[in-house]
């Protein structure tokens, strides 16, 4: 076991860097002066060229792009990640304070949708063909479709402008008013999770009735076991196996949504950040960014490949 | 098997051993059987009709200006409303569906060329190959989906065009993935190696043995990314970074609709709608696809 | 000799969606303590659902005992619910079955202890102590090496003939009258296969529990079943002693199995092999009249105008289905 995790480990950080160099070199696709990467665009057209020759040399343009990347990945390793262009602010501070609370939200949604998504997913296939088989996947069916930023519109509609039940988002602190916070958290938690509550709904269903119909499971019976027993200690174990891959695919995707529903909520975190900063062109945070978020999902996936072993013996005992 | 009794004793499968053309027949039968198939199949089927005949089905044209008539609500006139520039709503979410079939068809077929390829190509001469290519894949993956498109839309600026590059990179990695998994296993098997004996190609070896057993797949993963492309596409033309106006699109509509969402709530809620029943559409299609073409993939897709 | 149990006229049928398989169609049998009885058949023949319909393992939709009484114990099996607590506590306790595949029959993600320690925690009631030493006796007796450090191993740590051992092992963790093999020997190599059956041999001697050996390799049987059933197309077609029907076979089919097995002692050229011509039966919409007609050499115009033959005695426990006197043709 210890030597699959070390394995692992060692493949996240060749992803890393591999990541690294991805975004290094989109940012270097820029069109027009690289210069753009470190001040604004405006600024560009406005110094003189000796002014822009000095800030060239500054910023280490003039060097080949490979040690410019080292330099970068130093600076980095440093825990130094640049200035932002359009907020002055130091990058590594701006991260700092806006990720805890992607995380507050991505982590509860990540929650909220393992816990539902797995236990509803159970209910449907151990009640197949029932009236709430059908309901519940129909549910999820329609819960795939769903645009989650549509929903989130939707949702403000009803509940905030129409019926002034909640609040239209706004981040408020845990450790400021617990119950603020969370009242103002549903519709955005709700929303970031829709999806993958569905999507976990699908594949729990699919994994169970899968494993239901193995040999061993006959097995099982034919031993006198009882159901309870057999669905507890012999099914379900067994059907985590395939869920586990796509509840890890889910760090990334309810990331990718937090850039949208922060938008609309107006949440003050990585993902509104992201695409602020993608239009003001601000590519210092972007580049930034990008990495930090590229750390986060790497290290979730390690978790899940880690849980990988724990509930498939073949796979640690190779 | 082994020191069995002579041969009679085989299988029942003696009695089916089916030629090519019934077994297309067959996958209609089960598809065609599947209710949720059905309704997949028509609304995609409505979805393609639509866009193509929009001129003939949309009530206005897409992109009149009426000022008289900004953000009115439903009506018998306009059957969801007019925007903030007086455009008849249900005809811009007619000529959107354009928009988005276009682009989930393009990002998709870029996906699937580029990712099948890539996954192919580690496959089959696995080695280095296979892991600089896998882990590329990975760095690829490790950054949301919509974080790429959004990037490469951002870079290269608006338009179909720069939409359908960016999402179709954004979706590489799911083909690619798809396409080594099962190449891999086809690689297992023995007719593999007695192609190989019998002196195939490398080339020939892929696109003869390893494509075709890795179709299903493929088609049902590309069927269930369409609806994926279409929700990325709406999430970037909400953003501002898909199609540019005026040109209709689901997402943008409903990012203006947002700001007006009081005046007219159709003008947000109906492109949503559609982006749903599209979705819906295709993703009832692969599940159907699946089913019919190898329902052994139902662990995995 | 008492009757252990007695199946009697089982029907079980599958609603497919090409139509009704009548996988069962009417098969009664009985086995006694102490006694080894082979069924046997070509592949689809029914034996297997046979058996699990016993134990109540058929899925319930699409498949459906619709008749027929299995007494076991004074009680009829079939008339149980299949998940209910009167068959789970006879399941394992007093009926237990092995599978063919032993790669597939064991969970993957369970050790080989917890698989064999549960059937005595529930059965026997011992507690986990009792039940781990328990369970290293019963390894060791089916000749697992170091049993004791196998219990936390896992199924994929095993070879396919070790599997069947452990899979042997559990079926008898808790003596039971009878045991189910279905084709036990088909997935494994030939020394395996004899080493199996010879164990189960010792067993049945050693325990008092009776075995049913469902097969379609006659071979099998021939040297460790005392009474044999021939199944074809869902029915039984022959049965009888042991000798009775390797010496004296009656049945067209069971002659024609015959003739295809090679012989001890025999060399090339001695006998000719003579498969038996034509295809297994569509189970889906069988004619009225005898089965095996389409592939009999023996059939006469009665067996094509009358309905299939009921079983009738042809002395010491011989019973055959068929219209024909084959002993008179030979």
């Amino acid at each position: 076991m210890t030597a699959y995790i070390i394995r692992r480990l060692i493949l996240g950080v060749i992803v890393l860097l591999l990541v690294t160099m991805l975004v290094f070199l989109a940012m270097r696709l820029l069109p027009g002066d690289p210069l753009i990467i470190y001040i604004s665009q405006s600024q560009v057209e406005m110094f003189s060229p000796e002014r822009l020759a000095e800030l060239r040399l500054e910023y280490g343009l003039d060097e080949s792009l490979p040690m410019q990347y080292i330099s970068w990945i130093g600076n980095i390793l440093r825990g130094d990640m640049g200035k932002s262009i359009v907020l002055g602010q130091d990058v590594g501070y701006l991260i700092s304070t806006r990720l805890p609370i992607t995380i507050y939200f991505g982590a509860m949604s990540f929650i909220v949708s393992a816990f539902f998504g797995i236990i509803f997913g159970v209910i449907c296939a151990l009640r197949r063909g029932k009236w709430i088989d059908t309901v519940v996947t129909v549910l999820a069916n329609i819960g795939i479709t769903a645009p989650a930023f549509w929903v989130a519109i939707l949702l403000m509609y009803l509940f905030s402008l129409t019926l002034h039940w909640l609040p239209t988002g706004g981040y408020v602190a845990p450790t400021e008013s617990l119950g603020q916070s969370l009242r103002s958290a549903i519709m955005p938690v709700f929303c970031l999770s829709l999806f993958s509550v569905a999507a976990l709904t699908r594949q729990t269903r699919s994994a169970m009735l899968e494993v239901v119909s193995q040999d061993y499971i006959r097995t099982a019976w034919s031993k006198g076991l009882r159901e309870r027993k057999i669905i507890l200690r012999h099914t379900i174990k067994n059907a985590m196996i395939p869920v586990i891959t796509i509840l890890g695919l889910q760090v990334g995707l309810i990331f990718g949504g937090s850039v949208l529903i922060e938008t609309i909520f107006n949440i003050p975190g990585m993902g509104r950040l992201l695409a602020q900063s993608l239009f003001s062109h601000d590519y210092q945070i972007v580049q930034a960014g990008t990495l930090v978020v590229a750390v986060v999902v790497v290290l979730s996936n390690l978790a899940v490949d880690i849980s990988y072993g724990w509930f498939d013996p073949r796979i640690r005992y190779g | 098997m082994q020191n069995n009794v002579a041969n009679t004793v085989e299988p029942a499968a003696w009695s089916e051993i089916a030629p090519a053309q019934s077994e297309f027949r067959r996958v209609i039968r089960v598809f065609f059987g599947r209710k949720l198939a059905v309704v997949g199949f028509v609304l995609i089927a409505f979805l393609i009709i639509t866009a193509i005949f929009a001129p003939w089905i949309a009530p206005y044209p897409p992109n009149d200006i009426d000022m008289n008539q900004t953000l009115a609500k439903p009506s018998a006139e306009h059957w969801l409303g007019t925007d903030n520039l007086g455009r008849d709503v249900l005809s811009r979410i007619i000529y959107g569906a354009r928009t988005s079939l276009i682009i989930a068809f393009g990002a998709t077929a870029m996906s699937v060329i580029l990712g099948e390829v890539l996954g192919l190509i580690a496959a089959y001469f696995g080695g280095i190959v296979f892991q600089i290519i896998m882990r590329f894949i990975d760095a690829l993956m490790a950054v949301p989906m919509l974080l790429i498109a959004l990037i490469m839309a951002s870079l290269l600026g608006g338009g179909v065009k720069n939409v359908i590059l960016a999402l179709g990179v954004g979706m590489v990695s799911v083909h690619a993935r798809m396409m080594c998994a099962q190449a891999l296993s086809v690689k297992q098997n023995d007719y593999i190696l007695s192609a190989r004996a019998m002196g195939m190609g490398d080339l020939r070896m892929m696109f003869q043995e390893i494509v075709p057993n890795a179709f299903p797949a493929l088609v049902v993963v590309a069927t269930v990314g369409l609806g994926a492309v279409i929700l990325a596409e709406a999430g970037l033309s909400f953003l501002g970074v898909g199609v540019m106006p005026p040109y209709p699109a689901w997402g943008g509509m409903i990012s203006d609709g947002y700001k007006y969402i009081l005046s007219n709530p159709a003008l947000a809620l109906s492109p949503g709608v559609a982006i749903m029943l599209v979705v819906f559409g295709f993703n009832m299609m692969g599940d159907g696809l699946r089913d019919a073409l190898d329902p052994r993939l139902r662990g995995i897709v | 000799m008492a009757v252990l149990l007695n199946v009697e006229n089982l029907r079980t049928y599958f609603q497919t969606d090409r139509g009704l398989v009548k996988a069962v169609d009417g098969v009664s049998f009985y086995i006694n303590e102490k006694e080894i009885i082979g069924l046997v058949g070509e592949s689809g023949c029914g034996k297997s659902v046979s058996m699990l319909s016993v134990m109540q393992l058929i899925s319930v939709p699409p498949g459906q005992i619709v008749s027929g009484s299995a007494i076991f114990d004074g009680q009829d099996l079939l008339q149980y619910k299949s998940k209910g607590e009167e068959m789970s506590s006879i399941r394992g306790a007093k009926i237990a079955m092995i599978f063919q595949e032993p790669m597939t029959s064991l969970n993957p993600v369970l050790t080989i202890g917890r698989q064999t320690t549960e059937m005595l925690e529930l059965h026997l009631n011992m507690d986990s102590q009792t039940a781990k030493e328990r369970a290293v006796e019963l390894l060791n007796s089916v000749g697992i090496p170091e049993a004791e450090s196998r219990l936390d191993s896992y199924p994929h740590q095993f070879s396919g003939g070790m599997r069947q051992r452990v899979m042997i092992a559990i079926a008898l963790s808790c003596n039971p009258k009878i045991l189910i093999a279905d084709e036990p020997t088909t997935a494994v190599d030939v020394t395996t296969q004899a080493q199996l059956l010879e164990l189960m041999q010792e067993i049945v001697n050693q325990y008092n529990t009776s075995l049913i050996i469902v097969t379609h390799n006659l071979g099998v049987v021939a040297r460790y079943a005392q009474r044999i059933y021939v199944m074809y197309a869902g029915r039984i077609v022959e049965s009888g002693l042991c000798e009775d029907i390797f010496l004296n076979p009656l049945h067209p089919y069971t002659i024609g199995l015959l003739k295809c097995v090679p012989q001890l002692g025999e060399t090339k050229g001695d006998r000719e092999l003579v498969p038996i011509s034509g295809l297994p039966p569509n189970l889906i919409n069988m004619p009225n009249n005898c089965a095996f007609l389409p592939r009999c050499s023996y059939h006469t115009e009665k067996c094509r105008l009358e309905p299939w033959p009921e079983l009738h005695s042809t002395g010491e426990q011989h019973y055959v289905s068929c219209y024909v006197d084959t002993q008179e043709t030979l």
